[in-house]
């Protein structure tokens, strides 16, 4: 099974290349992009780590499969003694007290830290354009985004300048990122992994998701970063997922997959995606594995639902940011007039357009029309899934109605780049695992399965490669 | 003395009345600031976008089955669990965190984080 984990491991320990100049020679890359998917490199902190790994394999001590495995991190989790600015202009100097807990267990691991990565401003975007840091530009191709929010991490794995990213997906931010720059991108079981010391958008969604090259990889980051963690009290205990899931048969008729009939007919979706997917079903139907059309939410609804909700969210978690304590601070002649000043100067249009919008749908009048209404939908969606789940071990689905757009037009249609997260949205309200693959489509295939069952995606994602 | 009776009840009613616009006019008021999306998002010129309306539209007009929400567990809703709560202790955190935190104090005197006076004259 291909790993870039495992090879970087094997080489290290044969002495094909030294830590050291595996670090240094990613840090070259990534000074060198023109992609701009970083805000900070961290030359000093994984080069003397990488000199630690170094010293350890001279001195004849066996490593650890992650040691010395260089990897990114959204500019959005917490790193002791480094910036975390959620690529916002109000963070801009701010550093992080603490570690993020699912970096602490890389880290302990010993994978090397090499760089903090370009984003959507807390998560607020759909191409990685929202950022003060710059527009991220897509690995394939300069001229189109790079997806977001995450857009900076799916690059620098694209690229090769990260073995592998650790991303943030609150309703697609892993998965189209990872769609538009064709690598693997997972969005775990909602409180599979801790997400302490990630800056919150909307938390009722937020997922802690790894980006890699290949599967195996992904398997290993879900297993290191996985458990209880008495600091998110959303998290629960999860079983290994096992190395030879890969070698477990699928069996015709035994194994059962889904579509939403809804996403496929919808007349917003791309013809050559469409065409693309409705081909993989035929594949699928050749392999005697049963396929099942299945109806679901109108993808409006979804993507409605989900904004509502997570507009409501981030205008809650982002009143902490009032340059009170941490952060910039303008100040005014009263308490009052500093926290107005200080947001309205410091937030970026696309972020006070989604806190006011979660004000107002919290406010008088607007919570019962709106706010209880989209929960109650985001209920409905549960409940269909379950049912669904009854009846197919796999959903697959597009991760996206289009191809990736052209810079500047999610910034100047909104409402555009919100429909955009039409597919993903729905199974982050139903708090599903869900994998970008990057195969069958030109901005790859979504594989979801029922709460905890990670361990399915990945055999099936090997077996669509195979059979492809 | 049925003038005088009916004097009372239309001065109690004027009263009342009076009462109720004063209360009318209370509440209309603290509305207005209830109401205030700058006020309530400390964002100055807070105003609704375009965008937002036609999304909030969407959900305002759907009409969801309210029949299809029973059966619901809280791990469904992916909320907390209150089984397994940590210890309601205060945990000190160390030297190197506190010198991070105070380092991100946006002003800052004797170690002390500064604040501007939140106590209205």
């Amino acid at each position: 099974m291909e790993s870039e984990i495992l090879e970087i491991n094997k080489s290290l320990k044969s002495g094909v290349y030294t830590c050291t100049d595996l670090i240094g020679e990613r840090i070259k890359a990534l000074e060198g992009t023109t992609c701009n998917s970083s805000n900070f490199i961290l030359n000093d902190l994984a080069l003397s780590k990488a000199k630690k790994v170094d010293d350890k394999i001279k001195e004849g001590v066996e490593i650890d499969i992650l040691e010395g495995v260089p990897f990114g991190l959204k500019d959005v989790y917490m790193l002791q003694g480094y910036p975390a600015t959620g690529s916002s202009a109000i963070l801009r100097n701010y550093i992080s007290p603490y570690t993020a807990t699912a970096i602490s267990k890389l880290i302990d691991a010993g994978a090397i830290p090499l760089v903090k990565e370009n984003c959507d401003c807390f998560g607020h975007g759909s191409s990685s354009e929202n950022t003060v840091f710059g527009p991220v530009r897509n690995a394939l191709d300069e001229k189109l985004v790079a997806g977001g929010s995450s857009g900076g991490s799916a690059v620098n794995v694209a690229k090769g300048y990260t073995s592998f990213s650790i991303g943030g997906d609150t309703g697609g931010s892993v998965r189209q990122p990872a769609g538009y720059n064709k690598v693997y991108g997972f969005k775990p079981t909602y409180g599979r992994i801790s997400r302490y010391g990630v800056m919150a958008y909307a938390s009722s969604t937020d997922c802690v998701g790894p980006i890699a090259r290949n599967l195996e990889d992904i398997r290993i980051l879900i297993n290191t970063m996985s458990g209880i963690d008495p600091r998110d009290n959303t998290t629960y205990r999860s079983a290994l997922i096992p190395g030879d899931i890969y070698s477990e048969e699928i069996s015709g008729k035994e194994f059962q997959v889904g579509y939403y009939r809804n996403f496929i007919e919808s007349e917003d979706l791309d013809k050559g995606i469409k065409a693309d997917f409705l081909r993989v079903l035929d594949v699928l139907r050749d392999r005697d594995i049963v396929v099942k059309e299945l109806d679901f939410f109108n993808p409006g609804l979804l993507v409605s639902t989900y904004y509502a909700l997570a507009m409501a969210e981030t205008a809650s978690n982002l009143a902490r940011l009032d340059g009170t304590t941490y952060g910039e601070r303008l100040t005014g002649d009263n308490i009052k007039e500093d926290r107005a000043l200080t947001r309205s100067e410091y937030f970026t249009e696309e972020t006070k357009r989604r806190i006011v919008g979660g004000t107002q749908v919290l406010s008088h009048g607007y919570s019962e029309d709106i706010y209880q209404k989209a929960r109650h939908v985001s209920h409905q969606i549960k409940n269909s899934f379950r049912r669904d789940f009854r009846n197919v071990n796999i959903i697959i689905s597009p991760v996206t109605p289009n191809l990736p757009p052209s810079p500047g037009s999610s910034l100047d249609n909104p409402l555009l780049m919100y429909l955009s997260d039409a597919y993903t949205v729905g199974f982050s309200l139903g708090g599903l695992p869900t994998l970008t693959s990057p195969v069958v489509t030109a901005t790859g295939i979504q594989i979801t399965a029922d709460k905890d069952q990670e361990h399915i995606i990945l055999k099936f994602a090997k077996f669509l490669n195979d059979i492809l | 003395m049925l003038v005088c009776y009916k004097t009372v009840i239309v001065i109690f009613l004027l009263n009342l009345r009076a009462a109720r616009d004063s209360l009318n006019d209370h509440k209309d008021k603290a509305m207005d600031k209830i109401m205030s999306l700058e006020l309530l998002s400390s964002i100055k010129g807070a105003r609704q976008s375009d965008a937002i309306i036609e999304l909030f539209r969407v959900i305002r007009d759907a009409f969801p089955d309210e029949e299809d929400t029973g059966n619901m567990t809280q791990t469904d809703e992916g909320s907390i669990s209150f089984d397994n709560l940590r210890e309601d202790t205060v945990s000190e955190s160390d030297a190197r965190e506190k010198e991070l935190i105070a380092g991100n104090f946006p002003k800052e005197k004797n170690g002390y984080l500064v604040v501007s006076k939140a106590i209205e004259d």
